[in-house]
């Protein structure tokens, strides 16, 4: 049977699978709690409990990405080029496993931010980026700007993942920066990987 | 014997399984003895004699002899016949020729026909998944 498993690089730390946790941004890439400044991206990101409820990453927390501009990222040591070099698979915010007993290729692989119900609408006040690791990219590519009308499952408002090969086992890299719109919790939410196989 | 225009125009897409049950006659029409022989597929273009899909009984995944003695044969087409990367899947209508051979190795063309293979938009099997995310914003 064809499965996704979502892993975070932490704890010991390692690949770890999300579970039923919840991936927390903040403001801090030690406290889950603290918020994010409306306008500024997160410099922190975290596995919760719940929204947020308590901290769920381990001895070492969630590696954060920090979007600073269509070509650069920082993740704590200042701006650098986006690149497979200087973000490494290890570095980045997601994991996605895509196992299946047989041999199987993947194409039309996609993902996407939505609001957690529907696939084709954006998560609500919230905006952000995503960027697929270890395919020669140099950008990044927005996924949601609620205020915009961007984001779900839609073309053009969703990060295309590289099409792959036979085997049993796929993995994509992901690394995802967000910002509130507006102050208060954003729980409408959430994000998707949709893909085909055959 | 052969028989013609066996044509398969209909229910045939890219990335779909298909399997043709072939019943073959000697050239009295009597059933063809398959017993120790051999059943081969070829599915090739018209026009440039491009050979696209080979399949044989020596593969009992490929061809399967079902009834040798009334000379009943299935081949099994797989997706990954029909699929190819880039966007070239094939599709459209080529020729099938289906070539016996009998114990004493005598071979011969015993159907043929068209075959057409319509487009598909779905060659795989669709899947999606979802992860909760999380943020809180404060104010400036």
């Amino acid at each position: 049977m064809a499965t996704f498993t979502w892993e975070v690089y932490s704890d010991t730390p390692a690949w770890h699978s999300v579970s039923t946790n919840t991936y927390v941004f903040s403001g801090s890439n030690t406290d889950l709690n603290e918020p994010i400044t409306v306008g500024t991206w997160n410099s922190g990101a975290h596995l919760g409990t719940a929204s947020p409820g308590a901290d769920a990453c381990g001895t070492a927390h969630v590696p954060y990405v920090t979007y600073v501009s269509t070509n650069n990222f920082d993740n704590g040591s200042g701006s650098q080029a986006l690149n497979d070099t200087n973000l490494t698979a290890t570095e980045c915010s997601l994991r996605v496993l895509f196992t299946d007993s047989g041999s199987v290729a993947t194409s039309s692989a996609r993902f996407y931010c939505f609001d957690g119900t529907t696939a084709a609408n954006p998560a609500v006040e919230v905006e952000a980026y995503a960027f697929e690791q270890g395919d020669s990219n140099t950008a990044w590519v927005q996924v949601n700007d609620y205020s915009g009308s961007t984001g779900g499952d839609n073309n053009g408002e969703r990060l295309p993942l590289t099409d792959q090969g036979a085997a049993t086992e796929h993995t994509f890299y992901i690394a995802i920066s967000a910002r509130p719109e507006s102050v208060g919790q954003k729980t409408e939410f959430d994000f998707g990987i949709a893909l085909t196989y055959s | 014997m052969t028989i013609e225009r066996q044509d398969i125009l209909e229910d045939f897409y890219v990335g779909a399984h298909k399997n043709i049950r072939d019943t073959i006659v000697d050239v009295d029409g009597n059933p063809f003895n398959l017993t120790d022989g051999e059943v081969n597929f070829y599915m090739f273009d018209d026009l440039t004699g491009e050979v696209y899909i080979t399949k044989s009984s020596a593969y009992a995944d490929e061809v399967l002899i079902t009834d040798a003695v009334n000379g009943v044969a299935v081949v099994y087409l797989k997706p990954n016949d029909t699929t190819r990367k880039h966007g070239d899947d094939l599709y459209g209508t080529y020729r099938y020729q289906i070539q016996a051979i009998d114990s004493n190795g005598n071979s011969e063309i015993v159907t043929t026909g068209k075959i057409n293979i319509f487009r598909s938009p779905s060659t795989g099997r669709p899947r999606r998944d979802s992860l909760s995310a999380f943020l809180s914003g404060q104010s400036i």
